[in-house]
C-alpha cells in the first residue's frame, strides 16, 4: 500500500512516512490543528500520491494538488488565514478525531461516536466565510426547533448570560427557516397553529422565532386554512382528534398531496376591509414582537431551559423519509459533502442521462 | 401484477353494496325505534337507551338516577341543548358517509350518537379507549367521530362566539353589577397543559411553571360567555405579549375596537369604553388593571374591590370552560399542536351554547379553585400607559363618589 514511501525509516509508521514525503514535521506530538494549519512547502512530490485510501482522502482535504490550490485561493478571497484552523476545531468539537484519517471518508463514522456541543467562540471570519463561501451552515446540524447550545442547558441563568456574551454564534437556528435570514440566526423557531376570533378568518399558521425574551412573528408560507379544496382533501385524510396514534405524522396520501399543493399558496387572503392577521405583520413583524426594554429584566430567567435532541438524530425525521423536504435536507449541500459523491459516478450519470 | 390491481376495486364496490344495504337496513331500524326514554322526537335515541344501561351503575361514582340529570352529568348539555348541537352538525356528520364509523354489531353511527361520542369525550377527558368502551366503538372511531364534529362546529358554530355590534346590554349589566360605567367586558387567559415528545420539545412552549402549555386568552361578558378568544400562541410567552399578539389588541389599539361612545361621569369627566384584566396585563387607554397603592390606598382599595369583582367574571368563564369540558384541565398526551386549538376553540364555542340556551351547570362541574391552579400571577413589566392611568384614576374617583353618595342616602 505504501509502495511509494522510501524505507529510510523503517521504525515510523505510515503517517511519519506520509508526512516526510510531504515536507511536514514528522514528530508524534504535532496536534490535528498544527498539522491542518502548516502551509504545504513541497510540491515537489506531487506525482508521488498515495495509493491507498486513507492516504488519497486525508490528501484530497489537506495536502492534494488541487486543495493545495485552492487553499490559498480561500485564504486570499476571505483575508483570513485562520479559516482551516477555526473548522478544525468546530469538527474536532463534533467528532471524535484520532488523526487526520479521522476526517477520511473511508473510516469516517456514520453517527457520531462522542456527540458534543458546539463551543465555537465567536469568529468574525467564519461568519463571512459562511456568508462569502454560501456554506451551508446546519447541513450536519440542521435542526427544526433548537439551537445546539440550549439542547445542553438546564435551566441556569448563569448559562444564559455567558451565551448572551457568546452573541449566540455557535447556536445554529434553523437553516431551513431562517435561509438566508441571518437575524434569526440563533432564534429557535416553532410553528404554531393560531385561532383568533378577532380576525376575518380565525385559523391561520404562523412560524414563531424565539431568542431568549425576544419574539418574532412571521406568516408562514404554504399553508392555507382557507381552501375549500385543501379542506376537503384534509377532511377526507383526517385522523384523530389526537395525536396518540398518529402525531406529527403524514397519514394518509391525501393529505400529502394536499400539502405540496399548499406549498406556493398563500397564507391567508381577506378582502376588504377586514383585519388580516398577516396585514400589519407584513409592515411591522418585528416590531410588534420584540421586547419592550422595561421587560428584559422581568423575564430574563423565566423560562427554564430543557434538554433538547436534535431532529435530525430522531427516528422520527425516518418516518418522515418519504416527504420530498427531508430528502432535500437529506442531500449535502456543502461543496465538502458533496465532494463525497465519485465523480467517476457523476460522469456516468450524465452519460447516460445524454445517451 | 394486473390481478390484485382489479381485486380492491371489487372488493370497494362489495363493501359499498353492503355499506347501502346496511344503510337502508338502519334507517327502517331508527324509524321503527321511534320511542326512547330521553327525547321521543329524536331521530336515533337507541344509543341512549343502551349508553345509560352500561354506565349509569357504576360503583363510586356520584351518576344521578334521574335520566334527565344522567344526561346532563355525562354531556353537560340538556337534552334539548343536544338536540340543538345535532342540529348544528347534523349536515355534516350526514354527508359524509362514514367509512368506517360503525359500533362494534357492525352498525352505522347515527349523528346523535357521534355528537354524544364527541361530547363525552370532551366533557370527560377521559381516553379514547375508555369512551369507546362506554360506547361500544373503538378508540380510532372515538378519534375520528370526534374530530369531524369538532370541524364542523368550528365551521358551522361560530357564531356563538363573535364581538356583539352593540356593546349596550353589556355595558349596562356591568354598571348594574359592579357599579362600572362602559365597561365591555373582562380578560383573562389561561394555560391548557400537555405533554410533548421528547424529540419536538421547545422552549417555546415551556411555561413559567415548567408545564408544556398552550394559551388562551378570552374576554367575556357579563354572563361569563365569550365574546372574543385567541388560542394557539406557546405557553412559553408571557401574558402582556399574548395580549400583543392578539388581533384584538391590534384592532383596539387600531380604533376599530371599544370605540363607542364616551360616558359621562360626574363633574364633567368622560370614560372611553374599556375592558378590565389582572395585574398581568399592561394598562393601557383601554385595558384598566387593579391600582396602585402610590395612587391613593383609600382612593384604589375601594377600585381594586370592583375591579376584581369584574374580573372575576373571566375567571369564572375558564373556571366552567375547564370543569365542563375537562379535557383542557387534564394534562393532554402529546396532542397534535395544529389541531389542539379547535379543540379549544369547540369548548368554547360549547361554553356559549350552553349559556346562550339557558342550560345551568351543575355547581359539581365547576372546577375548584383556580383555573389555572399552580401559575402565579406574573405582574407585568410594561410601563402604565398615562391615558390608561387617567381613566383608572376617573373611575376610581368616580366610584368613591358614588360609595359616598350611597353612604349618605
Amino acid at each position: 500500500m505504501l509502495c511509494s514511501v522510501p524505507g529510510g525509516k523503517p521504525s515510523s509508521n505510515w503517517l511519519d512516512r506520509l508526512r516526510s514525503t510531504k515536507g511536514f514535521p514528522t514528530s508524534g506530538d504535532v496536534g490535528l490543528d498544527d498539522f491542518l494549519l502548516t502551509k504545504p512547502t513541497a510540491d515537489e512530490d506531487a506525482s508521488d500520491s498515495p495509493t491507498s485510501d486513507d492516504a488519497a482522502a486525508s490528501n484530497s482535504l489537506v495536502n492534494s494538488n488541487s486543495v493545495a490550490e485552492q487553499a490559498p485561493e480561500i485564504s486570499d478571497r476571505n483575508g483570513e488565514g485562520d479559516w482551516f484552523g477555526v473548522m478544525t476545531n468546530v469538527l474536532s468539537d463534533l467528532f471524535y478525531m484520532g488523526g487526520p484519517t479521522g476526517i477520511s471518508r473511508k473510516k469516517r463514522a456514520r453517527k457520531q461516536t462522542n456527540p458534543k456541543f458546539c463551543a465555537l467562540p465567536a469568529s468574525p471570519a467564519l461568519r463571512k466565510d459562511e456568508k462569502a463561501a454560501g456554506v451551508t451552515k446546519a447541513s450536519l446540524n440542521s435542526n427544526r426547533n433548537s439551537n445546539i447550545v440550549r439542547s445542553q442547558r438546564g435551566g441556569d441563568c448563569a448559562d444564559e448570560v455567558d451565551e448572551e456574551q457568546d452573541k449566540g454564534e455557535c447556536r445554529r437556528g434553523d437553516g431551513e427557516g431562517c435561509g438566508g435570514d441571518r437575524e434569526l440566526k440563533g432564534y429557535s423557531r416553532s410553528e404554531v397553529t393560531v385561532i383568533d376570533t378577532s380576525y376575518e378568518v380565525w385559523k391561520f399558521d404562523k412560524l414563531v422565532f424565539r431568542k431568549r425574551n425576544i419574539w418574532k412573528v412571521r406568516d408562514k408560507k404554504g399553508r392555507s386554512w382557507l381552501s375549500a379544496a385543501a379542506k376537503k382533501k384534509r377532511k377526507k385524510g383526517s385522523g384523530g382528534l389526537d395525536s396518540e396514534y398518529d402525531h406529527g405524522s403524514v397519514s394518509g396520501g391525501a393529505k400529502k398531496k394536499a400539502k405540496v399543493l399548499n406549498f406556493h399558496s398563500t397564507v391567508v387572503a381577506i378582502g376588504g376591509n377586514c383585519l388580516s392577521p398577516s396585514d400589519d405583520s407584513q409592515k411591522s413583524q418585528d416590531e410588534e414582537m420584540e421586547d419592550v426594554p422595561t421587560q428584559v429584566g422581568v423575564e430574563l430567567c423565566q423560562v427554564p431551559r430543557i434538554n433538547r435532541v436534535h431532529d435530525y438524530r430522531s427516528p422520527r425525521i425516518s418516518n418522515k423519509g418519504n416527504s420530498p423536504v427531508v430528502l432535500i435536507k437529506a442531500m449535502p449541500n456543502s461543496k465538502k459533502s458533496g465532494g463525497n459523491v465519485p465523480k467517476n459516478q457523476l460522469k456516468e450519470r450524465q452519460r447516460q442521462q445524454k445517451a | 401484477m394486473a390481478p390484485p390491481l382489479k381485486n380492491p376495486k371489487k372488493s370497494k364496490k362489495a363493501t359499498k353494496k353492503l355499506k347501502k344495504r346496511k344503510k337502508k337496513k338502519t334507517k327502517v331500524r331508527i324509524r321503527s325505534s321511534s320511542s326512547g326514554p330521553v327525547d321521543p322526537t329524536a331521530v336515533d335515541s337507541e344509543w341512549w337507551t343502551n349508553f345509560w344501561h352500561k354506565n349509569s351503575n357504576i360503583s363510586g361514582s356520584s351518576i344521578p338516577s334521574d335520566e334527565e340529570q344522567g344526561f346532563k352529568y355525562f354531556f353537560r348539555v340538556s337534552t334539548k341543548t343536544f338536540e340543538y348541537i345535532c342540529s348544528i352538525v347534523r349536515e355534516d356528520l350526514i354527508s359524509r358517509p362514514p367509512s368506517g364509523l360503525i359500533n362494534i354489531e357492525g352498525r352505522l353511527l347515527s349523528v346523535e350518537k357521534q355528537v354524544a361520542i364527541a361530547l363525552r369525550r370532551l366533557a370527560s377527558g377521559e381516553s379514547q379507549v375508555s369512551v369507546g368502551a362506554a360506547f361500544g366503538v373503538g378508540q380510532s372511531t372515538v378519534s375520528q367521530v370526534t374530530w369531524r364534529f369538532i370541524e364542523s362546529m368550528e365551521d358551522r358554530a361560530r357564531h356563538h362566539l363573535k364581538w356583539p355590534d352593540n356593546n349596550e346590554v353589556i355595558k349596562t349589566k356591568f354598571e348594574e353589577l359592579f357599579h362600572l360605567p362602559n365597561c365591555c367586558g373582562a380578560i383573562d387567559a389561561t394555560h391548557i397543559t400537555m405533554t410533548l415528545p421528547a424529540v419536538e420539545t421547545s422552549d417555546d412552549w415551556c411555561d413559567q411553571e415548567n408545564n408544556y402549555s398552550m394559551f388562551l386568552q378570552g374576554i367575556v361578558d357579563h354572563e361569563s360567555r365569550f365574546l372574543d378568544i385567541v388560542t394557539g400562541w406557546p405557553g412559553g410567552m408571557t401574558v402582556d405579549r399574548l395580549l400583543r399578539c392578539s388581533g384584538f389588541y391590534k384592532r383596539c389599539q387600531s380604533g376599530e375596537r371599544l370605540n363607542g361612545g364616551l360616558r359621562a361621569l360626574d363633574e364633567g369627566v368622560e370614560v372611553r369604553e374599556y375592558i378590565v384584566g389582572g395585574v398581568n396585563y399592561p394598562l393601557l387607554p383601554w385595558l384598566v388593571t387593579p391600582g396602585h397603592e402610590r395612587d391613593g390606598v383609600s382612593l384604589m382599595s375601594g377600585f381594586n374591590d370592583v375591579h376584581e369583582r369584574a374580573r372575576g367574571l373571566a375567571t369564572k368563564a375558564f373556571l366552567q370552560l375547564k370543569g365542563s369540558w375537562r379535557i383542557l384541565s387534564k394534562v393532554m398526551w402529546r396532542p397534535d399542536k395544529r389541531k389542539l386549538p379547535s379543540i379549544i376553540l369547540v369548548c368554547c364555542l360549547l361554553h356559549n351554547i350552553v349559556i346562550d340556551c339557558g342550560d345551568h351547570l351543575n355547581p359539581d362541574v365547576e372546577l375548584p379553585g383556580h383555573h389555572d391552579s399552580g401559575y402565579g400571577e406574573q405582574q407585568c413589566g410594561q410601563v402604565d400607559h398615562p391615558l390608561g392611568r387617567s381613566l383608572r384614576g376617573n373611575l376610581a374617583s368616580y366610584l368613591c363618589h358614588k360609595k359616598v353618595h350611597c353612604m349618605a342616602e
